[in-house]
Formats: C-alpha cells, sequence, structure tokens
C-alpha cells in the first residue's frame, strides 16, 4: 500500500505545491451500562483516506472509504486546488522523515477480554446503584480505541503511527422529588488499561458527593475569589487560553496578532503555561502529528510573557514562526487543523494552605463539567464547590459556574500551586465539527482573585 | 446490505438490522476573507444491530466489502451483550415524497464562489476590518434500512447549506457573528445573508454598560432554541426511562406557560430533518410535545417505546448529542427531528418599546455544560443587548445567567412575537422555528 501511495504522489506532485495521503484503520470497543442494564456492547472498525493538495496557497481536499480509487482522488483533490490556488503557498520547512511508531502499551486493553472488561464495569455500576437509596440511576462508560495511520507526503516524508485511546467514566445520578444531580470520575490513557483498574473507592467518594449535592445550595452569585482545582485548571488552560492560542484563529487576523503579540504581558511571573505531545500517558501524547510533524513541548506563556502559539505547517510559515506540531484531525474524514494535545498550567511554590489564608470569602472550586470559549470571554463550570470563609473551607455549593474575561483573569492569577497533576477521561475537544480529538489537561491549583461566578441572587 | 444480513444469519444470528448510510458532500470554504478550500467527501457505513438467545449486540463499519468479518465480530459481542428490549420495525412500505434534489447538485461551482465573494465584498464594504467568512455545502444522504422481517426501506435526501460569519476586534471585545441556512432546494439570497450578518455585527459594535439584578427579558429565536436543549433531555424516552427525568410522570400535566406550544415535525415540508421514515424504519410523524404549557408526548426510539409501553414516534435517530447530524456509527436514540414552537401575538418591536430597563438574549455560552436534564441552563451570555427606555442601547459584556427552564418559563412568561423564525443550534440539521420569547423577569449575574 505505501509502495501505491508514493507511486500515486510521485507521479502527481508536479501538479501542485504540495500533496499529502493520509491513510487510516481503526477499530473501537464500548461498553455502556445505564442503570442497572448493559445498555451496549458493540464495535466498530473503520477504514479510509484523506487526501490534501495545495496549489498557489488553496487547498483541494478529498475524504473518501474506497482507498482503491486513490489516483483518481489524488487528481480530484489538485483539480480542487487549483480552483481555489490564487496567491503563494506557505508551509514552514520540517525535516523529511521516514519513521514507524509502534504502540509501546504499559498495559494492553487487547489483553483484556470482554467478560473482564464488562465485570469490571459491572461491580464499578453496582457501588454507585447500592450506595444509597437516593441515587436512583447510573451511567458507566468505557471506549478503546486503536489507530493505524499512515501519512505520505510530497516531500518524500513517510510516517507511520499506532495510536491507542482509552477513556471512560462512571456518574452517579441522585434525585428527589425537586432535584436531580450528578456527580463522576473519569479515567483516561495512551498506553495503560490499568488506569481503569481499583476505582471502587473514587466511585464511594462520587457516589456521597451526588447525594451531598441534592441539598447543597446553588451558590451565590457574584465576584470572589477563586481556588481551582488541578482538574478545572486544566481546563481553564484549555479554555481560556489553549483555544486563543490556536495559531488558525491568529495567522490572518491582523487584529488577532496585535492582542497575541508575542513577548506580551499576560499575566505575574508565576504564570507559565504550555502545550505538549510529550507526556507518555495522556491521551495528548502524540509523537507526530498529522502532519508528519514531530511534536514538542510548546510554552505559550512563559513567566507571564506570551512566547508561543500552537502551529500548523500553514500558520507557522504564513506568521514566520517555528512549526509545533500541533496539525491534528479526528479522523481520516478530515483535514488536519489547529488542535490542543496536552495543555498545562505549571507548577509554581504555593502550598494549598498559603492560598487559603487570606481569603475572607472565596470559593473552592473542583473538578470540571466542560468550558467553551468565544475569543475574549471564557465560560467554565466546576462539577461541585466549596465555600472559603476566613481561610477556612466551609459548606459544599452547586451550580458554580465561573466566567469572564480571559486577559483580566489570567493577570489575576494571583498564586499557583506547587503539583502538576493531569487528569484524563473520556470524549475530548470539538472544533469545526471535529469531535471529540483525544486532548489532555492539567496543572496545580491556582487562586484566581476577582473571578464572576453566575448562581443564584 | 441483504448481503451482509444474510451472511450474518447464515452464520448464526437469529434476527437483525442493517442501517446504511453513504454521505457525500461537496464544500467550498472561504476563510479570513479569501477563498480557502475546495472539499469533497464520501463516506458510507452500516450500523448492524443482532439478536442471538435473547440478546442484542450492535456492529458498525466501514468495511462494506467483508460481511464474513462482520459477522464474526458480530457473533463475538453478542455473547456479551445486553438483552434484547424491542423488536425491529414491520413497516415494509412506507408512503413518501421524494426526498431528492438534482437541483441542489446543478449549481455551478463558479456561481457559489462568485456569490461568496459578493457576500465578502459586501460586508467589507460596511466595515473594511471584518473577517467574513462564507461556507457552501452540498449533500447527499443515501440511507437504507433491511431487516429480518423482511424490512427493506430506503431514500435518498439533497440538502444546501450556506454559512456566513464575520468577526472583528474591536478595542477589547471579540465579535464573533454568523447566521446558516440550510434547505432542500439550492435556492439563497447572497445579498439578504450579508445584511443579516451586517446588522448583527453593527449591533454588537455599541459596548453598553448592564446593572446585575432581576430584570424583564427577550430570548431570541436561537437563544430559545438554546435553552429548550434541556427539554429535549427531559422529553427523551431514554431520560423519561432511566427515571431521572424531571418530566417523569407528567403527561398531562402544566410543565411551561400556557402560551407555549411546541411541535416536533419529522413530515414538515422543506424540513431538513423531514425523512419518510426515521432511523430504525419506523414512519416520521408530526408529534404535539407541549400544548398550551400542558405535556403530551414524550420522544421515543423503538427501545424506550418498548420498555415505557408507548407507541413509536419516529425519533430513534442515529445523530450525535447536540449535533445532530446522521452518523451511522452512532447507537439509535430519542433526538429531535424539526421544533416548531408556535407564535404569539405581540410584534417583536412592541416587546422592546415596553421595557425600560431590560435585556435581548441571543446566545448563552457555555450551556452544555450544565446539568441539562434537570432543566438547568446557565453560562456567560455570550451576546445580549441592553433595553433602556423601550430601545436598544447596546451590546451588554459581563453577564451571566442561571435558571431552569421549568422554573422562569412556567408562569413568568409575559408574551411570544406574532412571527416565528428559522434559527439553528450549531451544526444541527435540523429545521427549527421559533419566536421571541419575553419573560417578566430574570435574574442577569455580573458586576455590580
Amino acid at each position: 500500500m505505501r509502495e501505491v501511495l508514493k507511486n500515486i504522489i510521485e507521479a502527481l506532485k508536479a501538479e501542485c505545491d504540495y500533496l499529502e495521503i493520509r491513510l487510516e484503520e481503526n477499530e473501537t470497543t464500548n461498553i455502556v451500562f445505564i442503570g442497572e442494564n448493559l445498555d451496549q456492547v458493540s464495535k466498530k472498525a473503520e477504514k479510509g483516506g484523506f487526501v490534501r493538495a495545495l496549489y498557489k496557497g488553496g487547498w483541494g481536499e478529498v475524504s473518501f472509504n474506497d482507498v482503491n480509487n486513490l489516483e483518481e482522488y489524488a487528481k480530484k483533490a489538485i483539480k480542487q486546488a487549483k480552483i481555489v490556488g490564487k496567491s503563494e503557498s506557505r508551509l514552514a520547512a520540517v525535516p523529511v522523515v521516514q519513521d514507524q511508531v509502534k504502540f509501546k502499551l504499559k498495559s494492553d486493553p487487547r489483553k483484556v477480554s470482554f467478560e473482564e472488561k464488562i465485570e469490571m464495569l459491572k461491580r464499578y455500576n453496582d457501588i454507585v446503584l447500592n450506595y444509597n437509596e437516593v441515587i436512583k440511576s447510573s451511567t458507566v462508560k468505557y471506549n478503546e480505541v486503536f489507530r493505524y495511520l499512515t501519512v505520505i507526503n510530497s516531500e518524500g516524508t513517510c510516517i507511520y503511527q499506532e495510536q491507542m485511546d482509552m477513556g471512560g467514566a462512571i456518574v452517579a445520578i441522585a434525585s428527589d422529588e425537586s432535584n436531580r444531580q450528578m456527580a463522576f470520575t473519569t479515567f483516561g490513557s495512551s498506553n495503560d488499561f490499568s488506569v481503569a483498574l481499583g476505582l471502587e473507592e473514587e466511585i464511594k467518594k462520587i457516589c456521597q458527593l451526588a447525594v451531598d449535592l441534592l441539598s447543597a445550595p446553588k451558590v451565590k452569585a457574584g465576584e470572589y475569589t477563586v481556588i481551582a482545582d488541578s482538574e478545572l485548571a486544566g481546563v481553564f488552560a484549555h479554555e481560556a487560553f489553549g483555544h486563543l492560542s490556536e495559531a488558525d484563529g491568529i495567522y490572518e487576523d491582523p487584529k488577532q496578532q496585535e492582542i497575541m503579540k508575542l513577548g506580551r504581558e499576560l499575566g505575574g511571573q508565576v504564570l507559565n503555561i504550555y502545550d505538549s505531545g510529550l507526556v507518555e500517558g495522556c491521551r495528548g501524547y502524540l509523537v507526530y502529528d498529522d502532519e508528519g510533524v514531530k511534536t514538542e513541548k510548546t510554552y505559550l506563556i512563559k513567566e507571564g510573557k506570551l512566547v508561543g502559539r500552537l502551529h500548523s505547517r500553514q500558520t507557522a510559515g504564513i506568521m514566520g514562526e517555528k512549526p509545533t506540531g500541533n496539525a491534528r484531525a479526528v479522523s481520516y474524514k478530515f483535514p488536519p487543523i489547529c488542535r490542543m494535545r496536552c495543555t498545562c498550567i505549571e507548577e509554581g511554590t504555593s502550598t494549598f494552605e498559603e492560598m487559603l489564608k487570606g481569603i475572607k470569602l472565596g470559593i473552592l472550586a473542583c473538578s470540571s463539567l466542560g468550558g467553551e470559549t468565544n475569543g475574549e470571554l471564557f465560560t467554565f463550570s466546576a462539577q461541585y464547590g466549596y465555600m472559603i470563609r476566613d481561610g477556612k473551607i466551609a459548606e459544599l455549593v452547586r451550580d458554580v459556574n465561573l466566567s469572564g474575561n480571559v486577559f483580566t483573569t489570567l493577570n489575576n492569577i494571583d498564586m499557583i500551586g506547587n503539583k502538576e497533576i493531569f487528569k484524563d477521561g473520556p470524549g475530548g475537544c470539538g472544533k469545526n465539527m471535529q469531535f471529540p480529538l483525544p486532548v489532555s489537561e492539567g496543572g496545580p491549583y491556582i487562586r484566581i482573585q476577582k473571578v464572576v461566578v453566575g448562581g443564584e441572587e | 446490505m441483504k448481503k451482509i444480513l444474510d451472511k450474518a444469519v447464515e452464520m448464526g444470528v437469529q434476527e437483525g438490522e442493517i442501517f446504511y448510510l453513504n454521505n457525500i458532500k461537496e464544500e467550498i470554504g472561504f476563510e479570513n476573507s479569501q477563498l480557502k478550500t475546495v472539499n469533497s467527501s464520501q463516506n458510507a457505513g452500516i450500523a448492524f444491530r443482532g439478536i442471538k438467545d435473547g440478546k442484542m449486540g450492535y456492529v458498525t463499519s466501514s468495511n462494506l466489502d467483508n460481511a464474513e468479518q462482520i459477522a464474526h465480530d458480530m457473533l463475538e459481542v453478542i455473547n456479551y451483550s445486553p438483552k434484547k428490549e424491542f423488536n425491529f420495525s414491520q413497516n415494509k412500505q412506507v408512503e413518501h415524497k421524494d426526498y431528492g434534489n438534482d437541483e441542489i447538485w446543478n449549481v455551478p461551482m463558479e456561481k457559489l464562489i462568485e456569490d461568496g465573494h459578493k457576500a465578502i465584498e459586501l460586508v467589507k464594504k460596511y466595515d473594511d476590518e471584518v473577517l467574513v467568512s462564507v461556507q457552501f455545502a452540498k449533500e447527499k444522504q443515501e440511507i437504507n434500512i433491511v431487516n429480518t422481517n423482511n424490512v427493506n426501506l430506503q431514500y435518498k435526501k439533497d440538502n444546501f447549506s450556506l454559512g456566513m460569519g464575520g468577526s472583528l476586534i474591536q478595542g477589547t471585545s471579540f465579535i464573533q457573528c454568523g447566521i446558516s441556512e440550510k434547505n432542500g432546494s439550492g435556492k439563497y439570497d447572497i445579498r439578504e445573508l450579508a445584511e443579516k450578518t451586517i446588522e448583527k455585527i453593527s449591533m454588537a459594535k455599541q459596548d453598553c454598560s448592564f446593572e446585575a439584578g432581576n430584570k424583564p427579558a427577550i430570548f431570541t429565536p436561537s437563544a430559545m432554541l438554546e435553552i429548550l436543549i434541556t427539554l429535549q433531555q427531559g422529553i427523551s424516552g431514554d431520560t423519561v426511562a432511566m427515571g431521572i427525568s424531571p418530566l417523569c410522570g407528567k403527561i398531562g400535566e402544566r410543565i411551561l406557560s400556557e402560551k407555549i406550544t411546541l411541535i416536533d415535525d419529522g413530515t414538515m415540508e422543506d424540513g431538513v430533518s423531514s425523512m419518510p421514515f426515521d432511523d430504525e424504519g419506523v414512519p416520521a410523524q408530526k408529534s404535539i410535545l407541549v400544548e398550551n404549557g400542558v405535556l403530551k408526548s414524550y420522544i421515543h426510539s423503538l427501545k424506550t417505546a418498548a420498555k415505557l409501553g408507548y407507541a413509536p414516534t419516529g425519533n430513534g435517530l442515529r445523530t450525535q448529542d447536540l449535533f445532530t447530524y446522521k452518523k451511522y456509527d452512532i447507537a439509535p436514540k430519542p433526538d429531535i427531528t424539526n421544533w416548531i414552537m408556535a407564535p404569539g401575538n405581540v410584534k417583536y418591536e412592541d416587546m422592546i418599546a415596553d421595557i425600560k430597563d431590560g435585556i435581548i438574549i441571543d446566545n448563552i455560552m457555555g450551556i452544555f455544560m450544565n446539568n441539562l436534564i434537570n432543566g438547568d441552563f446557565a453560562g456567560n451570555i455570550g451576546m445580549g443587548y441592553a433595553i433602556k427606555n423601550g430601545k436598544i442601547a447596546g451590546r451588554v459584556k459581563d453577564a451571566a445567567i442561571n435558571a431552569n427552564i421549568y422554573d422562569v418559563f412556567l408562569n413568568n412568561v409575559v408574551a411570544l412575537s406574532d412571527k416565528s423564525y428559522k434559527c439553528s443550534l450549531f451544526d444541527s440539521i435540523g429545521t427549527h422555528v421559533m419566536p421571541y420569547v419575553m419573560l417578566k423577569d430574570i435574574n442577569i449575574a455580573g458586576k455590580k
């Protein structure tokens, strides 16, 4: 197959500035329990590819299932690129690579039988359903994907990669006559099935949380000093800053380039944020991106200053910056675009006790239900929170939704904890209909002044 | 498809259903005011639900020439699969109109490219600094459902869609507005779309101060649709069957304002989500979900209908949560087709004129991160406009909202606009029609 691809590219490459073919095979196993019932056990197998041609700055793209018609698709992609291309192709130069990346699994999900997996998930499910009579239902999800990827381009690069992606969640749903609350725990990995093992204690904790949330008050709306736990800090880094750093939102926007000018001071000296493909075991671990560019640890903010962004070869080429290996596609059905990998706030030096001290009225916001961003505005929801009163952790509160202006908030981070933790779960990031892309987030506890928290008046 | 099913039966599967979806798409994309990409795609796959010894397994694949592998995977999975809970559809014949339209594919690419440039020109004439994006897409879906009840149904559907967006940075404000249009005719008015985009951008340009508190609010059709995601979760046979929907046992009870009547219509004329039958072969229908505020019906897949003892409603769809475009590898679950809320009798302009100090809410950012099943919707008001002394005074920033649909839309609805409008939800493929909805008051949080 590789020979066929190479021959097609060799034959056609003179007709355009850049030609790239990606092929993918994948296998997925999915197990879902809903309430006391096993709801779904499924397997999926796919095969397909994506051709991209670049001509005078315009892209022609063809995505397909039938790998037997590759030459026709490549010609179509070139024809389409010629309709579009009217300027200049600029892709940042990268080394030509010939490489194979095989699985490096600490514990291989394929060696665990269907029976064992279902039994384990059923045990988890039973813990939830038997925990307390107010826990009315549950969801237990498990997903594993094995991908076999090939990328070949007209520069001579030829890379084969094997990737494993695993994720799951256990959700406890408590309800009484007037209210339903959920709490959950998640797991995920790119190399180790055993992250799914031994979750019994964790599950009991979230069951208790679901029960407690039923009677917890909604947080009162207002402006607060917030301590965000690791998970929430990671989501903040991803939503509030990660997306803003994706260069495809910057490279052709002169105003964005002003706002995101390298060297601009965005936070205090304590603040360092990076996005890395090198964190082994994380779902966001990536050796080569989908353009065949080797990934790295890319600092976005260093000591409070903007120092980097997340590039594809095109955005790097047009901006005259170094490529970073952030061009990713969620599957062979899509083109690679600027995406994140493992986005993290780097650990600082403060202890949790130091952060608590001096907070007369604040909130400890924990875990995350997700977030969203709209340029300067971001919003994210904590799974739950605790009031902080006079430097002490007080009552549990729910509906802790934090939002604000990215730049103001970054500047308001005054303390960064001394332990970085990565958290993986199921699902992934969504952008331009490419969902769910496996990404990871992480960080230490962080303290942010003056955060607007929506809640009850 | 029949071959794959027959092979599986030969190898030991007792009952089965195969859903085949072939998706062909051509797209043209302009980004940052320039023509950027032309994209073609063709992707096909099947979803196979098989039954053996009372258990139902689920296998999906795009490798359609390997019937033996598919049957083999099914037999492996079926051993561990859940109990069968429903029967496959028996509808062997469904009368239906032609959902195909070759006209869409005849619209020449040159015309679309020309119109894309025209739209960009119009917006830049209004403000040269706006970065404009335009997308045109032609899409064909070929669907075939076969099952061991001798059902063999198929249809083709053609859709045309067009979207425009403008983004602009003004001081510290990021303005991002867009509109989209989806239809089965391939017809569009590029000038009208450009004008709507310009109008949205101009409204967003003027920032305005806004004090937090309990204020009268008008939700735009788009915002109303967003909030109804909570109702979609509660009205789904899935959450009802799990016992976690707040609407459990509430059929016949008033759950929203008497002014609200909401219909799910899979048969709607020119509805983008109209279809002859749902993704399980159940004929599509028009269902009254809420009538004058009273809950009349849930939406069902074959499974939830069987579990709860209702007739199926033709809402068994293979759509992605909250994005509602069909994918062959998503198992059927209850989802909406085309949603229509009946308009009321007050002019939108009169609603605004009536408000001394209030807000128009057009978009809530982060709405998915809530306890949606509970009816909670909350988030930052991504796009909102202050109303002062009966006039729109400018864009509101840093305001947030946190409420529950079954609370604020129960007795607090003042009026619905006399006209309703097509609106879209992210990449939702449905034709959704909503009016403006005015609330007496709702708590808006923010900087004081």
